[in-house]
C-alpha cells in the first residue's frame, strides 16, 4: 500500500515478532515497516482494534513498538538498525472482544 | 549543568534565534528532539533524490548556519525536555540518559501540532494525518500505491495533495470543509503575494491532475475492515457541520485526515505561564510582551510554538527575540538592527495574511458533531464521544475530574490529539464557550521515561 519514490538503499535484517525481515537502513522504523505492508503496528489498549501510526512526527504514540525489549518506543522515531528486535504486541483478539 | 541561553526546539524560530544571538557573540544551548534541525517544515531527505514540489531551500541553510556557528552554538539533536519546573529548571531526556539544566533564560520553541477530528472510523490503520503523509514523502521518499483521498482543511490540505499528485500518486479527492476563499479573503491574502500564488499554484496542479475538489464537504465516516476500504463524503454548512442530503462514496486504501495546526503548549504551560484562547493563531496560545517575553520572568516563547503563524513568521520572530535577548544580556545588537526592523516589517504583512486564512479556513466546531457516541476520541485509552458525554452528565469537574473519570488524554500521547476534541465537546454539552474553559491541563514526564533515567535525575544527597 506505499510504494517508494527512489531506489532502496542498503538492506538490513531486523526481526519482526520473531520473523526475519529486510529494511532499509537508517529509514525511519515507521517508514519501513509501512514500506513492507505491515500498517498496524497494535491492538488499543480497551477495544483491541487494530491501529497504526497516525502523525509519523513522534506526537500521536499511536506507532509505539517494543523495540529491543523496550516498550513504548516511537517507530516513527528509530531509525531502522541491523539487529533491531521488534515486537508489534498484535496479540489475537480476545473472544469476548472479537 | 549551566547555559545561559537555552533553546528548546531547532525549528526555524528557535535555530534562526540561536543564529541572531551566534552573530552577537552570545552563546546558547538549542535542545530539538530530532535528529537534524528544521524542525518539520524544513525536514531533510534521509538520502533521497527526488525533491518534491515546492521544496524549501531555507532549511539546509539553516542547518549549514548552526554547523557554522558551532562553536556558540550548542545544537543538541534527539534530546526531549520531559520537565520544566520553575527556576526555570529543565529535565532533558537524551539518548544515553538524562539531565537538568537551569538556563538564565529559556526560549520555547516548540512548533506546533496538527489538529484532529474525530470521525467514525478514523481509527483504522491507513488514516493518517496530511503532515504525517508528507513527512513520510519527504524525508523517506515513501508514498502510497493505491488510491488516495485527503481531507481536512488548510494550507496543508493543498500542499500535500499537490506534492503527491506531481509525485506521480494516485490523489483522486480533496475534501475542503472550507469553500472557495471569497474576494475579500483573496485580498487580506494578497498582503503577502509569494504565499497567495503559491496557495494558486497548488490549486492549478490538482487540476492539471483532474483531482476532483470538494469544498464546504467533510469526511463524515471511514469505512473499512482492519484497513480503510473506502471514506464517505457529506457537505457541511456554515458552522462545518454536515448536512442531510446526499453522500459520496469515495474509494481509497490511504486516506490523509487532519484540520490545521495548534501551537503546542506543553513547555509554557509546565513553566506557569498565562495562555489566552486566540482562534486566529490556533487556539490556546502562551500570552506575550512585544519582545516575546511571557508572563514568568526569563522565559520567552516564539514561532508556532506561542501562537501559529506560519513559517515566515516564525524565522521573523526567531531574529527579533535574538536582537532583543542580545540587548538585555548588555551585548551590543548593531549587527542585527537593520534585520530586526525587517523582519517587524514582514510579520505585520504576515499578520493581515494570517488573518484572512484563518477567515477562510480556521477550524469551525460544527466539524466535531460528526463524531458518533462510538466515535474514539481518545485513541490512546480508547475514550468514545458518548463516553465522555456520559461523564459530563455525571458532572464531573473540568478538566480534572473528567480526565480522572474518563481517563481522556492520561494515555502515552498525554492529550496531544485527542485535546481540541475533547474540550469542544465539554463546550457543547456545558454551552460555555471553549474560550472560557479551563485549559487542557500538562502533566510531567511529557514522554515515557525509565525509571533509571528518573533516578539520574534524583537530586542528590548532602555528602553524597
Amino acid at each position: 500500500m506505499f510504494k517508494r519514490l527512489d531506489g532502496a538503499g542498503p538492506l538490513v535484517t531486523v526481526t519482526v515478532d520473531g520473523q526475519a525481515l529486510q529494511l532499509p537502513g537508517g529509514m525511519p522504523l515507521a517508514a519501513a515497516l509501512l514500506h513492507a505492508g505491515i500498517a498496524t503496528f497494535h491492538r488499543s489498549v480497551r477495544a483491541a482494534e487494530p491501529r497504526g501510526p497516525l502523525c509519523l512526527m513522534g506526537s500521536c504514540f499511536q506507532c509505539v513498538a517494543v523495540i529491543d525489549g523496550v516498550a513504548n518506543q516511537r517507530t516513527c522515531r528509530l531509525p531502522v538498525r541491523a539487529g533491531m528486535a521488534i515486537e508489534l504486541c498484535v496479540p489475537p483478539v480476545p473472544e469476548d472482544a472479537a | 549543568m549551566s547555559a545561559k541561553v537555552v533553546i528548546v526546539g531547532a525549528g526555524p524560530a528557535g535555530a534562526n534565534a540561536a543564529l541572531a544571538l551566534a552573530r552577537s557573540g552570545i552563546a546558547s544551548v538549542l535542545l530539538d528532539d530530532n535528529p537534524h534541525a528544521g524542525g518539520q517544515i524544513f525536514r531533510p531527505r534521509e538520502g533521497g533524490r527526488l525533491p518534491l514540489l515546492g521544496a524549501d531551500t531555507r532549511g539546509e541553510t539553516l542547518r549549514q548556519g548552526l554547523r557554522h556557528h558551532a562553536s556558540l552554538i550548542d545544537h543538541r539533536s534527539g534530546h526531549e525536555v520531559i520537565a520544566v519546573y520553575p527556576g526555570p529548571r529543565l529535565w532533558v531526556a537524551a539518548p544515553d540518559g538524562a539531565y537538568e539544566l537551569t538556563p538564565e533564560h529559556l526560549v520555547l520553541a516548540t512548533g506546533a501540532v496538527e489538529v484532529t477530528v474525530p470521525v467514525p472510523g478514523w481509527t483504522l490503520p491507513g488514516v493518517y494525518t496530511l503532515g504525517g503523509l508528507q513527512i513520510l514523502a519527504k524525508s523517506s521518499a515513501i508514498v502510497p500505491a493505491g488510491k488516495v483521498v485527503l481531507a481536512g482543511t488548510g494550507p496543508l490540505l493543498y500542499l500535500v495533495a499537490a506534492q503527491l499528485v506531481s509525485a506521480g500518486v494516485a490523489v483522486t479527492d480533496v475534501v475542503d470543509a472550507a469553500g472557495f476563499p471569497t474576494a475579500g479573503q483573496l485580498a487580506g491574502m494578497a498582503r503577502v503575494p509569494a504565499l497567495l500564488l503559491r496557495g494558486i499554484g497548488f490549486e492549478l496542479t490538482l487540476r492539471r491532475h483532474g483531482v476532483a475538489i470538494h469544498r464546504r464537504s467533510a469526511v463524515v465516516e471511514v469505512v473499512g475492515d482492519g484497513a480503510v476500504r473506502e471514506v464517505v463524503v457529506a457537505p457541511v454548512g456554515d458552522d462545518w457541520a454536515p448536512l442531510p442530503g446526499p453522500r459520496t462514496r469515495l474509494a481509497a486504501g490511504v486516506v490523509g485526515l487532519s484540520f490545521g495546526l495548534r501551537a503546542n503548549t506543553e513547555l509554557t504551560q509546565l513553566a506557569g505561564c498565562d495562555h489566552a484562547h486566540d482562534p486566529v493563531r490556533g487556539g490556546w496560545r502562551v500570552r506575550r510582551e512585544a519582545d516575546y517575553a511571557t508572563s514568568v520572568a526569563k522565559v520567552y516563547a516564539i514561532g508556532d510554538g506561542a501562537g501559529i503563524g506560519g513559517v515566515d513568521t516564525a524565522l521573523a520572530e526567531g531574529t527579533i527575540l535574538g536582537h532583543g535577548l542580545t540587548r538585555r544580556l548588555g551585548a551590543t545588537a548593531a549587527i542585527l538592527d537593520a534585520e530586526a526592523t525587517e523582519a517587524q516589517r514582514q510579520i505585520s504583512s504576515l499578520t493581515l495574511f494570517r488573518r484572512a486564512l484563518h477567515d477562510w479556513s480556521g477550524l469551525r466546531p460544527g466539524i466535531f458533531s460528526i463524531a458518533d457516541s462510538r466515535t474514539m476520541v481518545c485513541r490512546c485509552e480508547d475514550v468514545t464521544a458518548g463516553d465522555i458525554d456520559a461523564a459530563l452528565d455525571r458532572g464531573l469537574a473540568l478538566p480534572r475530574g473528567l480526565k480522572l473519570g474518563t481517563r481522556a488524554g492520561m494515555g502515552l500521547c498525554q492529550g496531544r490529539t485527542c485535546g481540541p476534541a475533547v474540550q469542544e465537546r465539554i463546550a457543547r454539552h456545558s454551552g460555555v464557550a471553549v474560550p472560557e474553559l479551563p485549559m487542557p491541563t500538562v502533566r510531567v514526564p511529557l514522554r515515557p521515561v525509565t525509571a533509571a533515567m528518573l533516578a539520574s535525575l534524583a537530586p542528590k544527597l548532602p555528602g553524597e
